[in-house]
């Protein structure tokens, strides 16, 4: 069996280290060593985007990234959206427009919708529609999506977890 | 007083909370990460648990050696499925692709997975038929089997004097459920031979027993839990072998095992939506009424039935001269499940597609044949005619019907880009289920209640909550409400609809019942007249007068405070069944590549009494959005040769993504006079209509019908070029 | 997943001596999209996974007026991000965008899309179309290869053990030409390509008549076919709809697809057609605006 690898991230602004085997994926390490099971599992081989987590700033499938590629990299995911116990804008509106209804998508959604709102700040109704394509949605709330995301565009500024990293 | 004490909605102008636009209360936990599904239950030593499935559609296991996986460290424990258990009498045959044999628990899940890799399973291959669509293919085969035939009037006849008659095929294709967060469970014993089972699962109440049977264990003993699930629509309702097999290993190595399916065997194992083809000769008179239907539909729910039944052909209509045929093809597929208003996306698919072509025959304008036929919808329920001509009419005005119609083909666009209309119309029952709660008012004044209902992603929290805090006077925030645990007052399944209609309706009643008696205890304090009294804004009113805050209400209950019970359903008018809904589909369709793009997408929907009008209209838009799906592009795809689901991933499975499907509007048709209904479900019926309307719309843009659903390019074009004389 | 060693290496030199390890069973990953993939589902058995992206050249772009330089492990939004890149380099940023969603592209690369040889890759026919040269490192060197004669089959391409490709060169674009990539799927994103077409063109500088083509077909056979005889039929020809529909045509001609989930042979073949002649006039187009 290949040697266990310690691995030195920051994740939602923490500093972690973490024990993994190279055949771990971040995913797994997130949702079972580090009990951090708001990312979620959908496909396991990068279709539907519910593991969605930024790196190094760039929203990526978290199942398709090994743990130990994370070493020295900052990791965001859905568990540091919300700054001080306030909810993110795009939080608020997907609240606000019914944007989820089971939920498991919802997490992937909101972390390719930050970074997308982060690229560009007004994004058309096209430019989202492409942008989120790599997450699906079974439920399916795709429309009410579009409108939250629309929706929190405006009222992005002055969010404290929108400091740019 | 008591004999006005009657229970019943208030006034729809009073209404506060009910019928408003209202987010879910639990959405803070979706979006934030907090929500702990199933799968993200990991008490401390968790096992996880993977499974070997076999992959082939009909063979023999010859041999099953689980000991090499039981010698790799970190694996805990190994279970034979019953399919893999060659000591068992007549076992070792397996049907279909995706039979579970085995399941490894393990210290971490990749370990686990060396396990199933470890495991030796020999089989011997054996013939297999997989086609769903080929009568013949599996009549020769021995493969099929009649379920049903029944006739009325004089079918022969009537199609000989129709002025119009036309011949028409059509079908649909099997799909699966593909929930999002797939079937599985979480169990751990306790102290005392306690089984805690958190599952996901739309059957909270109805689980206990599914365990303990083949557990040996008392019902009594089993906790079942499930706050949050990513989605059922009609297959989470068992405990099943997975589940079984959990516990057991469980058991064996007495420490909690956690058994999610992968993806693929969720697929291919928990559960798909039959197929059905439909031969069809349908005649109408001068005027376009339909007066004589003649038909065979049949299909496969895998080996040992689950087809389509012969009954509710044809949909929603019925015929003076009808006959109808069924067959069921005992196929090497996976088994069914209930699917989102079974079967009924696939029988308006059956019927409504060839009224379409018989409309395209006459030359008629497809929504002058459905308005023709209307009367003919009575004998579903008699107040659905009426119910669908008005909302027909809403429905072409908010698509455009009048202005964009052109007959069948005869889009005068000189490109390659085809486009049409289409429409198609659906019913369903939705009647309340069962359903018992408590409502505890603590001495406080805050509202608690408990049933074992779950959310499954529909709002029956928020709905439970709206109708407490709208009876009681009081501010959603102030209502907690419990379920998704068998430790509360029972409740039925989610299936069919039943869920808003079952929680709001005994809610109410315990509320009401509730609400009763603190008007009497504050008449008596405060010397009024418990007739007059009314909860409104946080206090107990008289007329325009308050009389005293909520809070000092409940200080009369006493330091126990009050706990009312409610049950349902009961023919009190609080709840109520059967809808109607019509949808129309404007298309465009690229006759170069065989694209179908969706321009826009009407819902028009009747449901009684709305609680929560939000969460109903996202009801809508998901079911028409999963009806764009099967509509389009989702479909279970066998591979004849090898027997195989060759498309059990998402990159092969292909659900619509966010671009996919157009602009959706939604129109929930609400007069006074639905409201008075009561509460009705909601969650199936719009998913029913989305195939026919966009099969019709097709058929519009281009003169051909594209006889089976999903519409993907290849069959637009493979259509198109069979009307010009070339190969299918 | 199964078993294996991960390391990573900040030189070629090192990265070629690990890939010589462990007796062939030793693979170069750069974003991992499919390689991490495959190994889940076992169609690939590494023992030792060599992530090639501390390398500092695998990385790098560099665009002149002598080409441009991409390593082979820069992902593909760093290259649609880059305006000059889009615009002179078109089929290839039209790939880059489309190469699995915004998440993939974060992390998949040009050079690993081609190293899997995937029939159906999407870079690949932009690649062609546009002339690149692939530099591959190995224990005997560097070497230099047409990306014409790189895949050689599904899965499979002209790579020794030891190798792995450090950068794609893609020469100088010429005046008045324009470039593009489409590929036929049946949603709007995110699905396998069914047929792919990529097309470089240059006009005259009226822009009325093609002076140069080149035309490279990806899905339709067991790799991405050179279209030369499309290419030909336009070639000294006056752009018109008569002389794009005998290109589409020369196109359909040579595609060898095969009858699988995504559709029938002739399906395939039709569409093949259809789509050379929407790339085509679309590479007209850019070559007109610039």
């Amino acid at each position: 069996m290949a040697k266990k690898r310690i691995v030195s991230t920051t994740i939602n602004g923490t500093q972690k280290d973490f024990l993994c085997e190279p055949r771990q994926t971040l995913l797994e390490v997130l949702r079972d060593s580090l009990d951090m099971t708001g990312t979620k599992e959908g496909c396991s081989n990068g279709n539907c985007g519910a593991c969605t987590v930024h790196l190094d700033g760039r929203p990526v499938v978290s199942c398709l990234v090994l743990a130990v590629e994370a070493d020295g990299a900052t990791v965001e995911t859905i568990e540091g959206v919300a700054c001080n116990g306030q909810l993110h804008p795009l939080q608020d509106s997907f609240l606000n427009n019914a944007a989820l209804q089971c939920g498991i998508c919802t997490p992937g959604f909101i972390m390719q919708a930050k970074s997308l709102l982060a690229e560009n700040p007004n994004p058309s109704e096209h430019d989202i529609r492409f942008y989120l394509a790599g997450n699906l949605c079974r439920c399916t709330g795709y429309d009410k999506i579009v409108r939250a995301v629309q929706d929190a565009a405006g009222k992005m500024s002055g969010c404290c977890s929108e400091a740019k990293v | 007083m008591a004999e006005e004490r009657k229970f019943g909605w208030g006034p729809r102008k009073d209404n506060v909370l009910i019928g408003k636009s209202i987010q879910r209360i639990d959405g803070f936990e979706k979006v934030s990460g907090k929500a702990q599904y199933t799968a993200d239950i990991n008490t401390p030593g968790t096992l996880y648990a993977k499974l070997l499935t076999c992959t082939h559609a009909h063979a023999k296991l010859k041999k099953l050696d689980v000991e090499p996986a039981k010698k790799i460290p970190g694996v805990r424990a190994v279970y034979i499925f019953p399919a893999g258990d060659l000591k068992a009498e007549g076992a070792g045959e397996i049907f279909w692709d995706g039979t579970l044999i085995a399941a490894v628990a393990a210290d971490r899940p990749e370990i686990a997975e060396d396990g199933v890799k470890a495991i030796i399973a020999e089989y011997e291959v054996l013939d297999h038929i997989v086609d769903e669509e080929d009568l013949k293919a599996a009549e020769a085969k021995g493969a099929t089997k009649a379920v049903g035939k029944n006739a009325k009037g004089k079918v022969e006849d009537a199609l000989k004097t129709a002025k119009h008659v036309h011949k028409g095929y059509y079908g649909v294709h099997t799909i699966s459920h593909m929930c999002l967060e797939p079937h599985g469970t979480h169990c751990e014993w306790k102290a005392d031979e306690v089984l805690d089972i958190h599952a996901s699962t739309q059957n909270v109440s109805g689980l206990a027993g599914q365990f303990a049977g083949p557990l040996g264990i008392d019902a009594a003993k089993v906790l079942v839990t499930a706050n949050f699930e990513g989605g059922g629509f009609g297959s989470k309702f068992a405990a099943d072998e997975w589940g079984i097999a959990a516990a057991k290993m469980a058991k064996e190595t007495g420490k909690p095992v956690k058994l999610m399916l992968d993806r693929a065997t969720e697929l291919k194992a928990a559960g798909t939506r039959p197929s059905g083809y439909i031969d069809v000769t349908l005649g109408a008179d001068e005027t376009g009424k339909i007066v004589a239907w003649d038909s065979h539909h049949w299909g496969s729910g895998g080996i040992s039935g689950g087809s389509i039944p012969v009954g509710g052909i044809p949909y929603v209509f019925d015929f003076e001269n009808r006959s109808r045929t069924a067959t069921q093809l005992n196929c090497n597929v996976g088994p069914t499940r209930a699917w989102r208003a079974p079967p009924h996306p696939q029988l308006c698919i059956l019927t409504h597609c060839a009224i379409d072509d018989l409309a395209m025959k006459m030359g008629k304008d497809s929504y002058d044949v459905f308005l023709t036929n209307l009367e003919q919808t009575a004998g579903t329920a008699a107040h659905l005619p009426e119910t669908y001509k008005a909302e027909m009419e809403i429905a072409a005005k908010l698509i455009g019907w009048k202005e964009k119609w052109h007959p069948h083909g005869k889009d005068a666009g000189k490109g390659a880009v085809k486009r049409g209309l289409g429409m198609a119309l659906h019913t369903w029952g939705g009647g309340a289920g069962g359903c018992a709660c408590n409502v505890k008012i603590h001495a406080d004044g805050s509202v608690e209640s408990f049933v074992g209902s779950q959310d499954i992603g529909t709002g029956t929290r928020t709905v439970i909550a709206i109708t407490l805090a709208e009876t009681f006077g009081l501010p959603l925030t102030a209502i907690k409400v419990n379920l998704g645990s068998n430790q509360y007052p029972a409740s039925a399944a989610s299936g069919g609809s039943i869920t808003v209609g079952g929680v709001s309706g005994a809610h109410r009643r315990a509320a009401q019942t509730a609400l009763w008696k603190i008007f009497d205890l504050v008449a008596a304090k405060y010397k009024v007249d418990a007739g007059t009294l009314a909860a409104k804004e946080g206090s107990i009113v008289s007329g325009d007068k308050k009389v005293c805050t909520w809070k000092q209400a409940s200080m009369l209950l006493g330091p126990m405070g009050l706990e009312t019970k409610g049950e349902g359903p009961a023919e009190d008018g609080l709840t109520s069944s059967r809808v109607g809904g019509v949808q129309m589909a404007d298309v465009s369709v690229d006759s170069e590549t065989g694209i179908v793009r969706i321009n826009k997408y009407v819902a028009v929907q009747d449901c009684g009494l709305i609680i929560d009008e939000l969460t109903a209209k996202s009801q809508i838009y998901g079911a028409v959005i999963m009806g764009i799906a099967y509509a389009l592009s989702e479909e279970r795809v066998m591979d004849k040769k090898t027997g195989r689901y060759i498309n059990a991933d998402l990159q092969n499975y292909k659900l619509p993504r966010i671009g996919d499907i157009g602009e959706i509007v939604v129109n929930i048709y609400q007069p006074d006079s639905e409201y008075s209904r009561g509460v009705i479900g909601l969650g199936e019926p719009p998913v029913i209509s989305p195939g026919a309307a966009i099969s019709n719309a097709v058929a519009n843009a281009l003169g051909v019908r594209v006889p089976v659903v999903p519409l993907t390019p290849q069959r637009v074009l493979a259509a198109l070029s069979k009307s010009k004389g070339g190969a299918a | 997943m199964r078993d294996f060693d991960y390391a990573a290496p900040t030189t070629v030199a090192e990265a070629v001596q690990l890939l010589q390890s462990h007796n062939g069973a030793a693979r170069p990953m750069a974003g991992g999209t499919d390689l991490i993939d495959q190994v889940r589902v076992g169609r690939l058995t590494p023992d030792l996974v060599v992530d090639i992206k501390k390398i500092p050249e695998l990385t790098a772009i560099d665009f002149s007026t002598t080409g441009l330089r991409i390593g082979a492990a820069v992902p593909c939004y760093r290259l649609y991000h880059d305006a000059q890149i889009t615009a002179a380099y078109s089929a290839l940023t039209d790939s880059a965008t489309i190469i699995g969603g915004i998440q993939i592209q974060s992390r998949a690369s040009v050079g690993g899309n081609l190293c899997n040889s995937g029939p159906a890759a999407d870079s690949t026919p932009s690649l062609i179309a546009l002339g690149a040269i692939v530099v591959i490192a190995g224990p005997k060197g560097t070497r230099e290869v047409s990306v014409d004669t790189f895949c050689t089959g599904p899965g499979k391409n002209i790579l020794e053990r030891g190798e792995f490709v450090v950068e794609i060169k893609l020469p100088a674009r010429a005046a008045h030409s324009g470039s593009a990539y489409q590929r036929f799927i049946p949603r709007n994103e995110m699905d396998i390509a069914v047929v792919g077409v990529g097309v470089s063109v240059t006009l005259d500088a009226a822009g009325q008549n093609f002076v140069a083509a080149k035309i490279a077909l990806g899905a339709v056979a067991a790799k991405p076919l050179v279209a030369d005889a499309a290419a030909k039929a336009l070639i000294g020809q006056a752009v018109s709809e008569a002389t794009i529909q005998k290109a589409a045509e020369a196109a359909r001609a040579i595609a060898t697809p095969i009858d699988d989930m995504r559709g029938t042979i002739e399906f395939r073949k039709h569409v093949t057609g259809v789509l050379t002649a929407r790339v085509i006039q679309q590479a007209v187009e850019r070559a007109r605006a610039t």
